[in-house]
């Protein structure tokens, strides 16, 4: 029993990087994932955040995440060590520079070996957001 | 019973080890020009203090080599926590995006009058300051296309 409690309390200690979006953005996230968890209260989530784009803008995408679905994507939400509180759970959030840098293993182009990538596919609920907070847009 | 409980304990640990690093590898031209920068600072690459600073720029990404030590929020709020790593040849440098310092959580501040809500600490980078090495380089795994710039290097 004292192993158990210790390992318990370990395994709390561990820290995470808490995001925490503009109040307007965490309102809209948390709106869509409360209405999904009234359809199912077991649905799990993961967010992706994209990197500004060419007018300084944020898009985060909110989506329905079954474990086991994609091996490489668990390995992302399961590693990335960053998440957002919402009213009802906690939520990892993964980035758009997962795509473009990890390598999910190596193969061969031409003579060359190269990293194998993942391509970024975004879908679900979105929201594009400026730095100071403003919403600019939502949809899926 | 006993064992059971044994058993139990060994499942939950391994059921729950610590995270494992996610790894970038940045476009080979960047990772030489990186190596080499690292060669001549040894004593830094071996005290650890040395992080990746990445921020994406009207379509091209923007490096930088900074001293960990610099701020210690950042230190203790990103770098202590952040997962990813950024690989040069041997090395592995702890990585700060620019969305970690802009929505991470750094804790609040009080309220600006009695009774109103509290804000939140945000923390304001000025690159210049702790420059070592910038580099610009797009995504590309086609030398051709990875466009890359050394700056001067105060600090």
């Amino acid at each position: 029993m004292v192993v158990l409690l210790v390992l318990t309390n370990h395994l709390t200690a561990q820290n995470h990087l808490e995001y925490a979006f503009p109040e307007k953005v965490m309102n809209e996230i948390n709106k869509y994932v409360n209405k999904q968890l009234s359809n199912n209260p077991k649905q799990t989530f993961y967010a992706l955040l994209r990197s500004k784009n060419q007018n300084n803008e944020y898009t985060i995408y909110i989506s329905e995440y079954t474990s086991g679905s994609n091996e490489k994507e668990d390995f992302l939400i399961a590693n990335t060590n960053r998440l957002i509180h919402l009213d009802a759970l906690k939520v990892p959030v993964i980035l758009s520079e997962d795509f473009n840098f990890v390598a999910h293993g190596y193969g061969k182009r031409g003579d060359k070996t190269v990293p194998i990538r993942l391509h970024i596919i975004c879908e679900g609920f979105y929201i594009r957001f400026s730095k100071t907070g403003k919403v600019i847009e939502t949809g899926w | 019973m006993k064992k059971a409980i044994l058993l139990v304990s060994i499942l939950l640990l391994f059921g729950n080890l610590p995270a494992q690093k996610i790894i970038y590898e940045l476009p080979p031209k960047v990772t030489d020009y990186l190596s080499k920068y690292l060669s001549e600072k040894e004593s830094a690459v071996e005290d650890s203090t040395l992080s990746i600073y990445l921020e994406k720029i009207n379509g091209l990404y923007h490096l930088e080599v900074i001293e960990a030590s610099f701020s210690k929020r950042i230190t203790e709020t990103i770098i202590s926590n952040t997962a990813r790593f950024v690989k040069v040849k041997d090395v592995y440098l702890p990585l700060v995006t620019e969305e970690d310092i802009l929505f991470a959580n750094f804790g609040e501040t009080p309220p600006r009058k009695e009774g109103g809500p509290k804000g939140r600490v945000q923390i304001l980078l000025i690159i210049d300051y702790f420059l070592i090495v910038k580099e610009i380089f797009t995504n590309s795994q086609n030398e051709k296309n990875s466009f890359i710039h050394v700056s001067a290097a105060p600090v």
